[in-house]
């Protein structure tokens, strides 16, 4: 049983300036046994974070506590975690075996412990017949199971994967995505994982932490923060291709873009939260998924009064559906669509704006209001 | 002993310059290179007891740490290319920090043992890597650290200098290098000259001049331009490439870009101008 509880994390650097910190009030408690998934674009903090929890950064500010006991000062060797890189962290001219060994060896573990522990890492991930070949006689996958071989080694509570999957091929890395899955379930450790890729964030979270400029900007399970983003950095980076932005007015029941090229009618339970909240005769930002954007013309002829007239800038056929990146006005929107609907650039397209589906955020503040 | 009969009985051994991977024996002006992986524990001290003491690492770090550190003026190196990978150790526990552990560690990141590895201080040091087709690039050693880091619980950067000729001053050259390491503090683990260079032959020159402040005031200030300017520099001037590692909306930036404009008269749509607020911020 391991519980980490983060409160009010902050980390500066000594080359930073004043009061910049790279990692700002960070709080967080992740249960046993859980798989957590920090989030983020390059620089937002979440390997930061993850060097603080294994140790290998020093906590500015604020308590870490594993299973209730403030671990701030224990050395990185105490604390009872492992870590998993991309898989050229390897040792490049030791075997596999001595790959997975040698963390063990220099923490002067017992010979004989140390051929069972890898040994048993080995069988798990069915690396016994590679255990005498260096990394440079492995295939992608099978160093980035060394790599998590060389975490299973040390039999620790904690895993911590910083981008483990980052530089394997696309293909590699949806098969690697189920294997770090059901290993977790198989080891039921608590493991937080760090990747940039809210896809890999989206299939293995059970709750998704979204960083972005050293803070958290949403806690959530994959479903809520896709169907609830708390604002519109959250919106714009969870779900793929990402979500549409217009800046809009809401007036009698209805919001207009800037530029005046489309009008629609806003649902009455949104109408009445955005109203209450006093956005009536007011800018606000509308959010749309491009899945949420319709092309068939039974949604069109059901909906009429969701259609917004655009121009398709370019098409991109996926194979099952396309993706139209079209303008209206001078705002570009991408919406995906089923790949019979494939336009050339330049035709004109009616589109409709599934509304019930929409979401609305502050101009300002940015943070969803609906 | 008949160093033939001993050639014979190692067909892989060799006379001449100690052989990194090998067990050496100083033989008068040269040494007798035996492959470490030909000969046990047991082998190598029956022969420790015939040849002497094997040439083992520490003699030859000391040749090339007596070499940079201005104490013998032989270079240790006749041929071929080096470089020197910089390392310094941070949030280090010293009561428990074994060094040798350390070095023992340090030499396996790459891919052929290094010609020595010494430290230069209590937490930092350097490895002499000669250059093979092997030898890892930037990124890879960003890779690698981070499981010396796991492995030792410890924190490390690293600095991977130039690949120097055996024929350059490398003394006066590793010398310089090490300062550039010692100054600059990037946020990047694992960073090489090209990227400090701006701020490390700069900053001097920009800290002394009060128009060069008052513009890095003007710039650094706002966290929200910092960041604009970086990324616009490092996107080549693209506004879109920007925007979009920005996580803003195209149009957002280009508002961004022509407010500073107005407000300033600096133009980051100008390379002029982008490169000139980019310089001041360092």
């Amino acid at each position: 049983m391991v519980e980490l509880n983060l409160r009010h994390i902050y980390k500066h650097y000594d080359n930073a300036e004043d009061g910049q910190y790279s990692v700002t009030d960070f709080n967080l408690d992740i249960k046993d046994r859980e798989f957590i998934v920090f989030v983020g674009p390059s620089g937002c903090g979440k390997s930061t974070t993850l060097r603080m929890i294994a140790g290998l950064e020093d906590i500015s500010k604020g308590e870490f506590l594993i299973d209730g006991r403030v671990v701030n000062d224990e050395a990185p060797k105490d604390r009872d975690i492992a870590m998993v890189f991309q898989n050229y962290a390897l040792y490049p001219h030791m075997t596999v075996y001595d790959n997975m060994a040698f963390g063990l060896k220099l923490r002067k573990y017992d010979k004989g412990d140390i051929d069972k522990r890898v040994h048993h890492a080995a069988k798990i991930l069915g690396l016994e017949e590679y255990l005498q070949r260096k990394p440079a006689a492995l295939s992608g996958g099978q160093r980035q199971r060394v790599a998590l071989g060389r975490a299973i080694v040390r039999d620790a509570p904690i895993f911590l994967m910083d981008e483990p999957l980052s530089n394997l091929d696309a293909k590699l890395r949806v098969s690697m995505r189920a294997e770090i899955a059901k290993l977790h379930q198989q080891l039921k450790t608590t493991t937080i994982y760090v990747t940039h890729d809210q896809t890999e964030a989206m299939t293995m979270a059970d709750r998704i932490v979204v960083m972005r400029d050293g803070k958290i900007q949403q806690v959530g399970t994959p479903q809520e923060v896709y169907d609830h983003p708390a604002n519109v950095f959250v919106g714009g980076f969870i779900g793929s291709p990402a979500m549409n932005f217009f800046n809009v007015t809401l007036k009698d029941g209805k919001i207009t873009d800037d530029g005046n090229n489309f009008t629609l009618s806003v649902p009455e339970g949104c109408l009445k939260v955005l109203k209450d909240k006093g956005y009536d005769g007011k800018e606000i930002i509308f959010g749309i998924r491009p899945e949420d954007i319709h092309s068939e013309p039974a949604f069109l002829e059901t909906f009429p009064e969701s259609v917004v007239n655009a121009e398709v800038v370019v098409s991109e056929l996926l194979g099952a559906d396309s993706q139209l990146y079209s303008r209206v006005g001078n705002t570009e929107f991408v919406s995906k669509v089923d790949a019979r609907d494939y336009l050339a650039p330049g035709s004109k397209v009616q589109m409709g704006f599934d509304i019930n589906k929409a979401h609305f955020f502050d101009k300002d503040s940015e943070l969803s209001v609906y | 002993m008949d160093i033939e009969k001993l050639l014979a009985l190692f067909p892989q051994a060799n006379l001449g310059e100690k052989q990194a991977g090998a067990i050496s024996f100083r033989q008068g002006d040269a040494f007798l290179n035996i492959p470490a992986a030909e000969l046990s524990e047991k082998e190598r001290n029956i022969l420790e007891i015939f040849l002497g003491k094997t040439a083992d690492f520490e003699v030859e770090c000391g040749v090339w740490q007596d070499y940079l550190t201005k104490k013998s003026n032989v270079k240790p190196i006749k041929r071929g290319k080096i470089r020197f990978i910089q390392y310094e150790i941070r949030s280090l526990n010293q009561a428990e920090f074994d060094m040798e552990m350390f070095k023992k560690a340090f030499s396996a990141l790459f891919p052929k043992e290094p010609e020595a590895v010494f430290f230069l201080s209590k937490n930092s040091g350097v490895a002499v890597e000669k250059i093979n087709a092997a030898s890892f690039d930037k990124e890879e050693f960003k890779g690698i650290i981070q499981a010396l880091d796991a492995d030792l619980g410890a924190s490390c950067r690293v600095f991977v200098g130039h690949i120097w000729n055996h024929k350059d001053d490398l003394r006066e050259l590793f010398s310089s290098e090490r300062r550039v390491f010692l100054t600059e503090n990037p946020s990047e683990q694992v960073f090489d000259l090209s990227e400090v260079a701006l701020h490390y032959y700069c900053h001097e020159m920009t800290s002394k001049s009060p128009l060069a402040q008052k513009y890095h005031q003007l710039i650094s200030e706002d966290p929200q331009l910092k960041k604009i300017v970086v990324a616009l520099y490092h996107e080549k001037g693209n506004v879109s490439s920007a925007a979009k590692k920005l996580y803003l909306h195209r149009n957002t930036l280009q508002y961004r870009i022509d407010r500073l404009r107005q407000e300033t008269g600096l133009n980051l749509r100008r390379m002029d101008d982008l490169v000139f607020c980019y310089l001041m911020l360092q």
